[in-house]
C-alpha cells in the first residue's frame, strides 16, 4: 500500500518515547487537616458522627456518605479494632511505601462504621485469622499522614 | 463547632510516567523521512484526494484509507501565528518564539510548528523548514528545528 | 419505556500484550470498521460516535477522543467520551443505547479501547486512589481484589475454597481456545493455578488477568434500521448501572450493593424474575478468578455462598445450563477500557448467533456484567433475540 516513499536504508520509527513529569500539591482541606493533626500531635484517630443515621464515618469529610447529611461532630475512635479482611501483597508496585511482602488490611476500629486501611506487623501471614483484634503501633516521628501509625499488631 | 484554620495544607506528590508511543506504519514512515532524508511527507486520501500533513493512515475528512504518501513543501505559507513571550515547559526553543500554522506547498492541511520571533513571520509569508544536522536528527517532528521566513535562511539564532 | 434499540454489528481486534504495528486511533479504527462492516455500513453512515477508555494516564495522551474520532469517519459530527473506571466499556455501550433510545440519534458507533503497552499500567493503577488515604498501601487492583477475595472466602468457608477460584481460571482459559480474539489461549490445570506464584494472597498469578492492547466496537441502532440490516439483532432488553461509595458504612465487597442494584434494575426492565433459570448465557467481568463466583452470587445466578457449588456442578461450563464466560472472560484478555464492552459484545454475539466456535446453542437471552473502580461501579446489560 505504501511502498511509494519508504525511506531507503533506515527502518521506520516504530515508537516514540517520552516522559510526563507532573508534580502535584494535594490539598488536605479542613477535614483531613483536623484528622491528621490529631494523629500527628495526639496519637488519636477521630471520625465524624452523622446526626441523622448515627454512622461514625471515615475518612473525614463534610457529608455523610450514607445519607448525605452535613456532619461536624468529631468523635474519638479507639486505635484498636477488628480485622475485616486482609491480603498478603507480593507484587512490587509503583507508589508502594512498604516493600513486599506485606499484609494490607481493612480494620474496623472500635467505634467506627467504615473500614480503616493499613498494614499489619509483628505477625506472620499464616497466623492472621478473620476477626482478629489488632492495635495501632504509633511511629515516634509523625508528620500528619497514615504513616504516623507504623502498623497494626495483634492484641 | 468551627474547624481551626487548616495547618497541614498540602501533601506534595509527583507523577512521573514513561511512555513509548506506537506510531504505526504511516507516522513511522513520516518520521523516518524527516530523519533520513530531510523530507516532509503527506498522506493522499484515496477517496476525496485530500493531502494531509502530518499524515495519518486514514483520511480525517472523509474516513477513507490513505492511498499513498507524497512529498510536500519544503516551502509553505504562514496561515496563522502566535508569539510566546515566556519559556514554555516542553518546548525545545527559548522564548521569545512563535508558533506557526504552515500550509506547505501541495498540502491541504496546516502543519503546526515553531518559528523565530521575527517580524517577517506574518500571515501570508513564505517560510522554509530549517532541519537539524543529520547526526542530530532522531525521527521526531523536532528534526525540523523550525520554519524560517524568506531571507532568513542561514541566519541562525 | 424507550423505543426498541439493538446491536446490529460488532467488531474486535485480536487481543495481544503488544500491538507494535498500529497506534491508538488505528486500533480503534480497526475495531470500528469491523463493526460497521458487520452491520453492512460504511464510516460516515452513523449519526454519532461514543468513545470509552480508562484514564488518560495509561496511554499518556489527554482528551484522546480528539485524536481518535477522526479515525472513525464521522468528522465533523457528534462525539462523546465516557469514563467510569473498569466499567467504561459497558458504560460506553450503554451511552450508545441512551443516544438511540432517546430518539435523538438512529444509528451510533460505540467504541472502547486500551493500549497499555504504550505506557506502564502501574502508573495508572497506582494513581487511582485518594492520595491522602490509601494510595501508599494499595497495590492497584490485585491488592483490592485480594482483600475482596479473602473476605469472600472467609465468609463462606469451608463451602468456597481457593481451589474453586482455580477451577474458574481453568474453565475460562479452556473456553478461550474457541475464541479467536482471546489473548491467552493455552489450557491450564488446577494444580498449575495453585502452584503459581502469589500476587496478593489468596490471588496467585494464574488467578489474575493479563494486560492487553485492543479495541472493540458496536453499531447500535433503532428498530427500522435493525430489522433492515440484521437478520438477528441483539435487542437491549435490560440495562442497569449503579455506583456506590467505597467508604460508607456496611460496604460489602464480597456481595456488592452496586452489583445487586444494577442487576435488579436490568432484570426489572427485562421482566426477568428468575435470572438463573431465564438467562441462557452470561459474560461477567472476572479480572480475578474468585470474582466470577462473587458476581454470580450478587447477580442472582446462584445463591449467596453457593459459588463453590456452582463451579463444581458444571452448570457454568460450556455444556452446562448457564455457561459463564464462553469467550474466556477477562482472565483471557484484558484491554482495560474495552473489557466491559467485550462482555456486551460477546453476550450480543450469542443471541445474534455469531459467536462461532464458542456459540452456546439456543442462546436467546444473554447477560453482560462489569465492575470497576474500588469495586463501586457496576453495570448489567441484557440482550434478547426478540422484543
Amino acid at each position: 500500500m505504501l511502498e511509494a516513499v519508504q525511506p531507503p536504508g533506515g527502518d521506520i520509527v516504530k515508537r516514540v518515547t517520552g516522559t510526563l513529569d507532573i508534580p502535584y500539591r494535594f490539598s488536605y482541606g479542613a477535614y483531613y487537616d483536623r484528622f491528621f493533626r490529631e494523629m500527628r500531635d495526639n496519637k488519636r484517630i477521630v471520625g465524624l458522627a452523622c446526626p441523622k443515621c448515627g454512622a461514625v464515618l471515615l475518612p473525614p469529610r463534610p457529608y455523610c456518605g450514607f445519607c448525605y447529611t452535613p456532619v461536624d461532630e468529631w468523635v474519638e475512635l479507639s486505635d484498636e479494632g477488628e480485622l475485616l479482611t486482609w491480603t498478603v501483597v507480593h507484587l512490587p508496585f509503583i507508589g508502594q511505601s512498604t516493600e513486599p511482602p506485606y499484609i494490607y488490611a481493612f480494620i474496623m476500629l472500635d467505634g467506627a462504621d467504615v473500614q480503616f486501611p493499613h498494614i499489619l506487623g509483628e505477625v506472620e501471614p499464616g497466623e492472621v485469622t478473620p476477626g482478629m483484634r489488632v492495635k495501632a503501633v504509633w511511629a515516634e516521628e509523625r508528620t500528619g499522614t497514615l504513616h504516623d501509625i507504623k502498623y497494626f499488631r495483634p492484641v | 463547632m468551627t474547624l481551626q484554620p487548616p495547618e497541614l495544607i498540602y501533601m506534595d506528590g509527583e507523577s512521573r510516567c514513561d511512555y513509548s508511543w506506537t506510531t504505526g506504519e504511516v507516522v513511522g514512515t513520516f518520521l523516518a523521512a524527516l530523519r533520513d532524508r530531510g523530507k516532509i511527507l503527506a498522506g493522499v486520501c484515496e477517496s476525496c484526494g485530500q493531502v494531509a500533513v502530518p499524515p495519518t493512515s486514514y483520511c480525517e475528512s472523509c474516513g477513507a484509507e490513505i492511498a499513498e504518501l507524497r512529498e510536500v513543501g519544503p516551502r509553505g505559507v504562514v496561515m496563522s501565528w502566535a508569539r510566546v513571550g515566556a519559556d514554555l515547559e516542553g518546548v525545545p526553543v527559548a522564548a521569545p518564539f512563535r508558533y506557526v500554522l504552515v500550509r506547505l506547498a501541495g498540502a491541504d492541511t496546516e502543519l503546526l510548528h515553531l518559528a523565530p520571533d521575527d517580524d517577517r513571520i506574518t500571515i501570508g509569508a513564505t517560510v522554509s523548514p530549517e532541519f537539524k544536522l543529520q547526526a542530530e536528527r532522531g525521527g521526531e517532528i523536532t528534526d525540523i528545528r523550525w520554519f524560517v521566513p524568506d531571507g532568513a535562511q542561514g541566519e541562525g539564532s | 419505556m424507550t423505543r426498541p434499540v439493538a446491536v446490529i454489528g460488532t467488531g474486535q481486534t485480536e487481543y495481544v500484550s503488544r500491538r507494535d504495528d498500529k497506534n491508538v486511533p488505528e486500533i480503534v479504527r480497526e475495531a470500528g470498521l469491523r463493526a460497521l462492516d458487520d452491520a453492512g455500513l460504511k464510516p460516515g453512515d452513523v449519526d454519532a460516535v461514543v468513545i470509552g477508555s480508562a484514564p488518560e494516564i495509561f496511554e499518556g495522551v489527554n482528551y484522546p477522543e480528539d485524536w481518535i474520532a477522526p479515525a472513525l469517519g464521522l468528522c465533523p459530527g457528534p462525539v462523546m467520551r465516557v469514563h467510569t473506571g473498569g466499567t467504561v466499556g459497558a458504560s460506553t455501550g450503554i451511552a450508545g443505547f441512551y443516544h438511540v433510545a432517546s430518539g435523538m440519534f438512529d444509528t451510533v458507533l460505540a467504541v472502547a479501547y486500551q493500549k497499555l503497552s504504550d505506557g506502564v499500567p502501574q502508573y495508572g493503577l497506582s494513581a487511582c486512589y485518594d492520595p491522602l488515604w490509601d494510595r501508599d498501601f494499595a497495590c492497584g487492583a490485585p491488592a483490592l481484589v485480594g482483600l475482596q477475595s479473602r473476605q469472600y472466602l472467609n465468609r463462606h468457608a469451608p463451602h468456597v475454597t481457593e481451589e474453586h477460584g482455580a477451577m474458574v481460571a481453568v474453565k475460562n482459559r479452556r473456553n478461550a481456545l474457541a475464541n479467536p480474539y482471546a489473548q491467552l489461549r493455552r489450557e491450564i490445570t488446577v494444580a498449575d493455578v495453585m502452584s503459581s506464584p502469589p500476587v496478593a494472597e489468596p490471588l496467585k498469578l494464574l488467578d489474575c488477568c493479563p494486560t492487553s492492547d485492543g479495541a472493540a466496537a458496536m453499531v447500535i441502532s433503532e428498530e427500522r434500521t435493525a430489522r433492515k440490516r440484521c437478520p438477528r439483532p441483539a435487542w437491549f432488553t435490560g440495562v442497569g448501572t449503579c455506583s456506590e461509595s467505597p467508604y460508607v458504612p456496611h460496604v460489602d465487597m464480597a456481595y456488592p450493593e452496586s452489583c445487586v442494584r444494577a442487576a435488579q434494575q436490568a432484570y426489572q426492565m427485562a421482566w426477568i424474575y428468575e435470572p438463573a433459570r431465564e438467562l441462557d448465557v452470561a459474560e461477567v467481568y472476572e479480572a480475578f478468578s474468585f470474582q466470577e463466583l462473587i458476581w454470580c452470587e450478587a447477580l442472582g445466578l446462584c445463591g449467596p455462598g453457593q459459588g463453590g457449588k456452582l463451579i463444581e456442578s458444571g452448570r457454568s461450563e460450556m455444556d452446562g445450563a448457564l455457561p459463564v464466560n464462553a469467550s474466556g472472560g477477562v482472565l483471557s484478555a484484558n484491554p482495560i477500557g474495552a473489557s466491559a464492552m467485550i462482555r456486551q459484545i460477546e453476550a450480543a454475539m450469542q443471541v445474534m448467533g455469531k459467536a462461532g466456535d464458542h456459540q452456546v446453542d439456543g442462546a436467546h437471552r444473554a447477560l453482560a456484567h462489569s465492575w470497576g473502580g474500588a469495586i463501586q461501579f457496576s453495570t448489567v446489560t441484557i440482550f434478547s433475540d426478540e422484543i
